[in-house]
C-alpha cells in the first residue's frame, strides 16, 4: 500500500511497486490526462510534477512516490486555467493533442523559473517533449504569450 | 430502441463515473433513419447538452442553442473538425464559439465521397465535403427558417437566420435551441442555394480557433487509450512477423507475473478475405496496461520467422532493389518515343536514389477497446478508418453492422498508419475469446518495429539531351514493394475494393497505384516519358504515409533535376522553370518561391540555397531552403521559404499549422526517420534510435499562398515531400555532395 498526494488529493494504491507511476495514474486512478509514448524517457507526453521537480512519470516506480506530491494536466488548472493553457488555446497550438498535457507541464515547470524565457531557453526546456504534429513553433509563441501575460 | 442503443445509453453513463466524471469523446450519433429525441450528439465538453434535436446528420442543436456539429472526416489533428464546421457554420448561420466537435461513424452520410467509404486520408475531407457541407449547412438553415415560419404563420421568404437565430418579420426572433425539434421534422429544399465568395463571412476568415483546443490543454481529451469501460480488463500485445506463427509461449510464467489473467493466441485463424498473411499475436491481459505488458514479457513469446525473414538486411534490401532497376519493368506512363529519344540524345545523364522503410510513429500507439457481448458489439478506436472498423468488426464477430457501434474518439496522431485497423481485431477476437471487454494498447517497440511502415525504394532516372541543350527524353524507373500489389500488406484495403478498375487496373498494368504516384503525372514538360515500375517484395508489412509515393519519387526527382542541371551547367530554378512552361499554376508555385526567397541573391558566407518542386494531391508545393553546413557534418537552417496552391484556404489558421507541420515532418524525413533492417528485424524499435527532431530543431519558414479562387485541393499530404530535396540540393550547393539515399544521419550528417 502506497499513500501519495495527487492534485492535491490523497489516494492509497494497492500495485506491485515497481508499476511506474504513470500506469498508476491512468490505470488505477482514472487520470487519462498524462500519456503512455515511449515508456524509456523519450518523448516526454508523460510528464508530471513530483515534489516541485519536472519528472518523466514512465520513469518512477510508485513504490519509491510515497508521501509524494504530484501534479498532473488535470491540477494545472485546478483554479481556472494555468496561462500556459490559455496560451495553448489562444495561439491554437494542438494538433492531435496526444503531447499537449506532457508540453503544457514542462512549460508551466519552466515559467515557475523563468518568467521570461528566450526562444534559446525555451528550446532548452522543452528538449525533452516530442510533438510529432510539428506544432514547434507555436509552441514558442504560446510560452512567450503565457509570459508576458502573467 | 434497439438493444444496442440501450446497451449504448448505458455504457455512457457508466464510462463518465468510471473516468471521474469525464464522458467519452464521439458519441453515437443515432443510426440511420432513427430519430431520438434525447440528445443523440453528446457532449465532448462536459456541458449539459439536453432537449433539442439532431437537425441533419450533421448537427444536433440543443435546448440551451448548444450546436454539436457531427464531423464525417477524423480530426487526428489536422484540423478538420474545425474547417468542416467552418463550411457548414457558414450555410447553417450559427454561432461559431462554443460549438462542440463530435465524430459519428456508420452512416452513409459520413461516407467520404471521393473515396467510398468513412475514412480520412489522402487529402480528401475539405476537398470532398467542399460541397456536402455547405450543402448541409443551407439544408440545415432552411429546416429551421420552414420551422420558426410555421410557428408565426408567415411566409419562409420574411424569414432569415443569423447567430443561431430565426429572425422574422416585425422584429420576432426564435433561438435554434427553441424551434429545434419542429425543425427536425421539416424537409429541407433539395439543392439549396449557396452563397457566393462575396458572401462568406466564415470561410477564408481568420479569427476562427479550433473547436478541440479547450479538450486537449486541460488533459479532457478522451482517446481511445484513454477509454476505460466497467469490467474491462488490459492487453499487452506479442505479434509474430507477417507470414509468422507462434512458436512457443510460457503461460505459467506469464500468469505468475501480477495482476495477469489471461494469455490467448489471436489472429492465427483470421478470415482469409482481410488477410493475405495472417499475423498471429499473443495477448496478456491483466488489471493494468503495465502488469498486462510484464506479463507479456514474462511469456517469453518466441514466433517462427518465415525463412525469407532470416537473411534480410540492408544490403540485401538494396541489392534485391538495384537488380529490380535492371529489369524492364512494368510501364506506368509512355509519352512519345522514350527509346528512339534516349538513342537519339546527344548527351545522356542518370543517377540512382533509394529511400529506407519509414514508421508513420504516431505518439500515441495503435490501441482499441472492444466490448463483445454475444448480440452486439460495441468498440471504441482511434482510427482514420472507421468504415474498414465496422467490415473488420462484422467478420471478426459475426454481427450484423447494425448490432456493432464503433466510438470515434480523437485521435493521436494518424499520419496513415490508421488507415489499417488490426489494432480493433485483435481486440475485438480477445474480448469474445475472453468474455470481458478489453483494452489493447501496443507497447511502442511493437507499435514501431512490428507493424506497417513506408516501403523501401530505389529509382535510376535517366535523362536524354538534345545538342541544343534541351531536355527531350525522361526515364523514371521505380523498384520496390508496392503497396496495391505486395502480399506483405493487410489485403482489406484491396479486397474492399476488388474487382473495381481501380485494382484491376493494377493487376493488370503490373503498375502499384502508389509507387509511381508522382512520377507517373510529373508535372514537367519532356518529348519522350517512360515511367517505369518494378515490384519486389518483402516481409516487413507496408501502409500508405503521409502523402505516400510523392515521399520517395518528389526526392528521386528533384534530386535528379537538380543534379541534371548541375550536369548541364544550368541554374536549377532556371531548368525547372523551362521544364513547367506549360503549367501555369506550376510555375506561379516556384516563381514564388523563388521570388520570396530571393532566389540567386547575395547570402551571407557558407550559405546556400536548395529549391524543389512537386504537384501532389491537385496543389503545387514549392520549397526553398537556406543553410550552411559545419565540418561537412552539422546542417544549420537559416529559412524555407514555402509556396502552395491548395486552392481556396477555408481555414487560414490551420493551412498555416499544416505547412509548420510540414516543416518538421520534412526534417524528420531527411534526418533521421528511415529503418535499418539487419537479420530479419527492424533495428530502431523506439524514440532512443528513431529519432524525432526536437523543439531547438525546427527550422525558421514563412509561407506563402499563391492567389487562387479555385476549389480547395489537398494540404495534409503535400506538406513534406519537398523539404528532402530542398534540403540535399542545398547541402550540394554549399557542400559539393551529393546525397542520394535518407535519412541524413546514414550519412553521418545531422540537423543542427
Amino acid at each position: 500500500m502506497i499513500t501519495l498526494t495527487v492534485n492535491g488529493q490523497s489516494h492509497t494504491v494497492d500495485v506491485d511497486p515497481d508499476t511506474p507511476l504513470l500506469w498508476v495514474l491512468r490505470d488505477t486512478l482514472g487520470l487519462t490526462g498524462t500519456k503512455y509514448g515511449c515508456g524509456i524517457s523519450e518523448c516526454g507526453i508523460c510528464s508530471v510534477h513530483m515534489n516541485g521537480e519536472l519528472v518523466n512519470s514512465c520513469q518512477k516506480s510508485i513504490g519509491k512516490c510515497a508521501g509524494a506530491e504530484v501534479t498532473t494536466i488535470e491540477g494545472l488548472g485546478a483554479n481556472g486555467l494555468h496561462p500556459i493553457q490559455q496560451a495553448f488555446i489562444d495561439e491554437n497550438v494542438s494538433q492531435c493533442g496526444i503531447c499537449i498535457p506532457g508540453q503544457l507541464m514542462a512549460a508551466a515547470y519552466m515559467l515557475e523559473s523563468n518568467p521570461e524565457p528566450t526562444d534559446h531557453e525555451i528550446d532548452v526546456a522543452m528538449k525533452k517533449n516530442y510533438c510529432r504534429c510539428g506544432a514547434y513553433t507555436r509552441i514558442r509563441k504560446a510560452i512567450h504569450r503565457a509570459a508576458s501575460s502573467a | 430502441m434497439t438493444a444496442l442503443t440501450n446497451i449504448t445509453r448505458r455504457t455512457f453513463v457508466a464510462t463518465a463515473a468510471a473516468a471521474g466524471g469525464g464522458i467519452v469523446f464521439g458519441l453515437p450519433f443515432p443510426k440511420a433513419g432513427s430519430r431520438v429525441a434525447q440528445a443523440a450528439f453528446k457532449d465532448m465538453n462536459y456541458a449539459p447538452v439536453s432537449g433539442g434535436a439532431e437537425i441533419n446528420a450533421y448537427v444536433h442543436v440543443a435546448a440551451d442553442n448548444t450546436i454539436t456539429f457531427g464531423c464525417p472526416s477524423t480530426e487526428m489533428g489536422q484540423g478538420s473538425g474545425t474547417s468542416l464546421f467552418m463550411m457548414f457554420a457558414e450555410e447553417f448561420e450559427c454561432t461559431f464559439e462554443g460549438a462542440i466537435l463530435a465524430q459519428p461513424t456508420g452512416r452513409d452520410e459520413y461516407v467520404q465521397p471521393l473515396i467510398g467509404l468513412q475514412l480520412t486520408g489522402g487529402s480528401t475531407a475539405t476537398p470532398g465535403f467542399w460541397g456536402p457541407m455547405r450543402k448541409a449547412g443551407a439544408q440545415a438553415r432552411h429546416m429551421m427558417i420552414q420551422a420558426a415560419a410555421k410557428q408565426w404563420g408567415v411566409d419562409a421568404s420574411e424569414c432569415s437566420a443569423a447567430n443561431s437565430h430565426v429572425i422574422g418579420p416585425s422584429g420576432k426572433s426564435i433561438t435554434y435551441g427553441e424551434i429545434a425539434e419542429a425543425a427536425a421534422g421539416e424537409t429541407p429544399p433539395e439543392e439549396p442555394t449557396l452563397k457566393t465568395p462575396a458572401e462568406w463571412k466564415v470561410i477564408g476568415k481568420e479569427g476562427y480557433n479550433r473547436l478541440d483546443s479547450h479538450i486537449k490543454v486541460t488533459g479532457r481529451a478522451q482517446y481511445s487509450s484513454d477509454v476505460v469501460i466497467p469490467g474491462m480488463v488490459y492487453g499487452a500485445i506479442r505479434m509474430a512477423p507477417f507470414g509468422g506463427s507462434v512458436k512457443s509461449y510460457d503461460e505459467a510464467a506469464a500468469k505468475a507475473s501480477p495482476g495477469v489473467q489471461d494469455v490467448i493466441v489471436v489472429g492465427a485463424a483470421a478470415p482469409a478475405l482481410f488477410l493475405d498473411n495472417n499475423v498471429p499475436a499473443v495477448i496478456v491481459t491483466a488489471d493494468s496496461t503495465w502488469a498486462a505488458e510484464q506479463g507479456a514479457k514474462a511469456a517469453k513469446v518466441q514466433f517462427d520467422q518465415p525463412a525469407e525473414w532470416a537473411n534480410l538486411s540492408d544490403a540485401s534490401i538494396s541489392k534485391t532493389l538495384h537488380d529490380g532497376l535492371e529489369e524492364e519493368g512494368s510501364q506506368a506512363r509512355a509519352d512519345g518515343d522514350y527509346g528512339a529519344g534516349i538513342g537519339a540524345a546527344a548527351d545522356t545523364f542518370s543517377a540512382t536514389y533509394e529511400v529506407p522503410y519509414m514508421s508513420h510513429s504516431p505518439l500515441e500507439t495503435m490501441n482499441a477497446v472492444a466490448d463483445f457481448r454475444g448480440d452486439s458489439l460495441e468498440c471504441w478506436m482511434s482510427t482514420q478508418d472507421p468504415g474498414a472498423g465496422y467490415i473488420v468488426a462484422e467478420m471478426i464477430s459475426g454481427l450484423p453492422k447494425e448490432s456493432i457501434y464503433i466510438h470515434q474518439t480523437l485521435t493521436g496522431g494518424g499520419f496513415g498508419r490508421r488507415v489499417e485497423v488490426e489494432y480493433l481485431e485483435y481486440a475485438i477476437e480477445a474480448s469474445m475469446a475472453i468474455k470481458k471487454p478489453i483494452k489493447l494498447t501496443y507497447s511502442r517497440e511493437e507499435d514501431m518495429a512490428n507493424h506497417f511502415h513506408r516501403p523501401t525504394y530505389a529509382a535510376k532516372m535517366t535523362a536524354g539531351i538534345d545538342g541544343d541543350g534541351n531536355v527531350t527524353s525522361w526515364q523514371h524507373k521505380i523498384s520496390g514493394p508496392g503497396i496495391w500489389l505486395s502480399p506483405y500488406r493487410s489485403s482489406r484495403m484491396k479486397n474492399l475494393f476488388a474487382g473495381s478498375d481501380f485494382i484491376n487496373g493494377q493487376i493488370e498494368s503490373g503498375v502499384d497505384f502508389h509507387s509511381a504516384q508522382g512520377a507517373k503525372d510529373i508535372g514537367y514538360d519532356f518529348e519522350n516519358i517512360d515511367v517505369r515500375f518494378v515490384q519486389k517484395d518483402f516481409p516487413v508489412p507496408i501502409v500508405f504515409l503521409r502523402g505516400v509515393g510523392n515521399t520517395q519519387n518528389a526526392f528521386f526527382i528533384e534530386s535528379f533535376i537538380d543534379e541534371l542541371a548541375d550536369h548541364m551547367g544550368e541554374d536549377p530554378y532556371e531548368l525547372r522553370k523551362k521544364l513547367l512552361h506549360k503549367e501555369p499554376r506550376m510555375l506561379a508555385t516556384l516563381d514564388l518561391a523563388a521570388e520570396k526567397a530571393n532566389w540567386g541573391g547575395s547570402l551571407p558566407k557558407g550559405h546556400a540555397q536548395g529549391i524543389a518542386f512537386h504537384n501532389s494531391f491537385d496543389s503545387p508545393w514549392a520549397d526553398v531552403v537556406t543553410l550552411s553546413v559545419r565540418g561537412g557534418k552539422r546542417v544549420n537552417i537559416h529559412n524555407i521559404h514555402r509556396a502552395v496552391d491548395c486552392g481556396l484556404v477555408v481555414n487560414p489558421d490551420q493551412w498555416d499549422a499544416q505547412v509548420q507541420a510540414g516543416v518538421v515532418w520534412g526534417l524528420a524525413h531527411t534526418f533521421t526517420t528511415g529503418h535499418s533492417v539487419n537479420a530479419g528485424q527492424l533495428q530502431e524499435q523506439n524514440f532512443d534510435t528513431y529519432k524525432l527532431p526536437r523543439i531547438g530543431q525546427m527550422a525558421p519558414y514563412e509561407v506563402h499562398a499563391v492567389p487562387t479562387k479555385n476549389d480547395p485541393t489537398g494540404i495534409g499530404e503535400p506538406v513534406f515531400h519537398t523539404m528532402a530535396p530542398a534540403i540535399t540540393n542545398a547541402i550540394f550547393a554549399a557542400t559539393g555532395k551529393r546525397i542520394r539515399s535518407l535519412p541524413l544521419n546514414k550519412h553521418g550528417m545531422s540537423l543542427a
